[in-house]
């Protein structure tokens, strides 16, 4: 397994950890029992959190990197909410933020979008909030945007585009995977595993689009139907010609697709991202 | 020693795992299998690389075409098989297995998966005992335990076309000299090598593509 994910979000992740509250004991496992990498190649080697999710429940010896999207601080995000009854303030949390990516650019400085108004309105005054890296917009739109402005920095040095937080970061830690090509951005979404976008792809599309001038159709059934139809059932050769004679550059365009089927059902959403339509 | 193409008949959906599976990988445990020994490297009747320093064989190429198109579909299990008594389970067609509940509690995983009827193995080396060595295992890719990835082998054929290449290389290798879009990554080289950073095509490679 690559490392290079985890010692992004590692190394962007330092000031959360400084300010969390947690106890780093000797672990008493072979490995990390999220990543299941072993204690001699996670970032901080012999260092360990004991997870209990409640009492009676399976004791995990997670390392530093894994446990930290469940850390909660005051400082770093803000009060996410009162408990119960006893109204004492919870710390946020990243992986209690629904509707929440992130993306680690390649010198590990981590953005946080989120759709959550209501968190994002509590974490105004967290240190992430202040310096200006959590954003109320998609974790697509951050990623973009970072890609255009070149905060991303070159992408051959590998990132970590996180595309949603759940509450069991386990999941999300399984199996974090960086992304060192755009035909290639992996998604990180616990519950759709080893899924990936082609970016690439969907620039060319978009640079096509705005060739042949087909900007009000771009995100339509009109130019989507049979493509996105073949991706899961068989169409006739018969069918599509009206539709070849119909959009100008049909046959330049289905070059430009990937070839992956699963990519090519994302390309319409992710033009409607990027704003062609 | 010749180049060969092994090509597989699919007879259920494959969930690709992270990295495409490849045929050395494969025929190690495949051979695995055969001696019922994981602990052994075993020798593979593929030709080594010495360039290189891997074995002479393609990752997963689909033989998609317009006769026979690649589909996205969905590949859906319970999370485990325990607890799936009829007592129970009601029956899923009133009312699904929840898929987001507790963790405690059996669910449906949906996994991405991709239907084909062909996949073919390029490589070089003795192409029936590969063949006949890959019909040790029971399916490709994640989940092949559950019934995805189930193959059968249909027959070999000489290869022309040099299609062992379509695999993953050391990253110092020319992108120049390569066949195909090369991605960056880091995976192993060898079934049981270590993980070195490499150039390697896409994972989702078409025959009519290249």
């Amino acid at each position: 397994m690559s490392s290079l994910a985890y010692q992004r979000l590692f190394e962007a992740t330092h000031e959360l950890r400084a300010t969390a509250k947690f106890r780093v004991s000797d672990p008493t496992t072979p490995g990390c029992a999220w990543c299941a990498r072993p204690w001699e190649a996670v970032e901080e080697p012999g260092r360990a959190v004991r997870y209990q999710y409640e009492s009676g429940m399976a004791i995990n010896w997670v390392c530093t990197t894994c446990i930290t999207p469940r850390l909660g601080s005051f400082e770093y995000f803000g009060t996410e909410r009162m408990v119960g009854n006893t109204g004492k303030p919870a710390a946020g949390k990243l992986n209690m933020m629904s509707k929440t990516g992130a993306v680690v650019t390649t010198d590990n400085t981590l953005y946080v979008a989120s759709m959550n108004a209501e968190k994002l309105a509590r974490y105004q005054d967290g240190w992430l909030a202040r310096q200006g890296r959590l954003l109320h917009t998609t974790p697509l739109e951050l990623l973009l945007s970072l890609h255009a402005d070149g905060r991303l920095g070159d992408i051959s040095e590998g990132i970590v585009f996180i595309g949603a937080f759940i509450r069991q970061a386990d999941r999300t830690m399984a199996a974090l995977t960086a992304s060192r090509d755009l035909s290639e951005i992996w998604t990180n979404t616990p519950g759709t595993p080893a899924t990936t976008l082609d970016l690439a792809a969907a620039f060319a599309v978009r640079d096509w689009v705005h060739r042949y001038g087909h900007e009000k159709i771009a995100t339509t059934q009109t130019l989507w139907k049979h493509i996105l139809d073949a991706t899961s059932k068989p169409v006739e050769a018969e069918a599509t010609r009206p539709w070849v004679e119909k959009i100008k550059g049909a046959k330049e365009l289905v070059k430009l697709l990937p070839g992956d089927p699963r990519e090519r059902r994302a390309l319409p959403g992710l033009l409607k991202t990027m704003g062609v339509s | 020693m010749a180049a060969f193409c092994i090509e597989l008949r699919v007879r259920s959906q494959i969930v690709m795992p992270a990295v495409a599976p490849r045929l050395d990988v494969l025929l190690q445990e495949a051979m695995c299998r055969c001696w019922r020994d994981w602990e052994t490297t075993h020798d593979l009747p593929l030709a080594f690389d010495e360039a290189l320093g891997v074995y002479q064989c393609s990752q997963i190429v689909f033989g998609s075409g317009e006769q026979n198109p690649l589909y996205a579909c969905d590949y859906t299990c319970p999370s485990r098989p325990q607890g799936l008594d009829r007592h129970l389970v009601r029956d899923p067609n009133t009312r699904p297995i929840e898929e987001n509940k507790w963790p405690y509690l059996n669910r449906m995983t949906r996994y991405p998966a991709i239907r084909t009827p062909r996949a073919l193995f390029y490589g070089n080396g003795d192409g029936e005992r590969c063949a006949q060595l890959l019909t040790l295992l029971d399916g490709i890719g994640r989940e092949y335990g559950r019934g995805s990835g189930g193959f059968k082998v249909a027959g070999v054929r000489a290869d022309t076309t040099e299609g062992w290449r379509l695999r993953s290389v050391p990253a110092a290798t020319d992108r120049a000299s390569l066949p195909y879009q090369a991605v960056p990554a880091e995976e192993r080289l060898l079934p049981r090598g270590p993980t070195v950073p490499v150039l390697r095509p896409r994972r989702i490679l078409r025959e009519g593509a290249r």
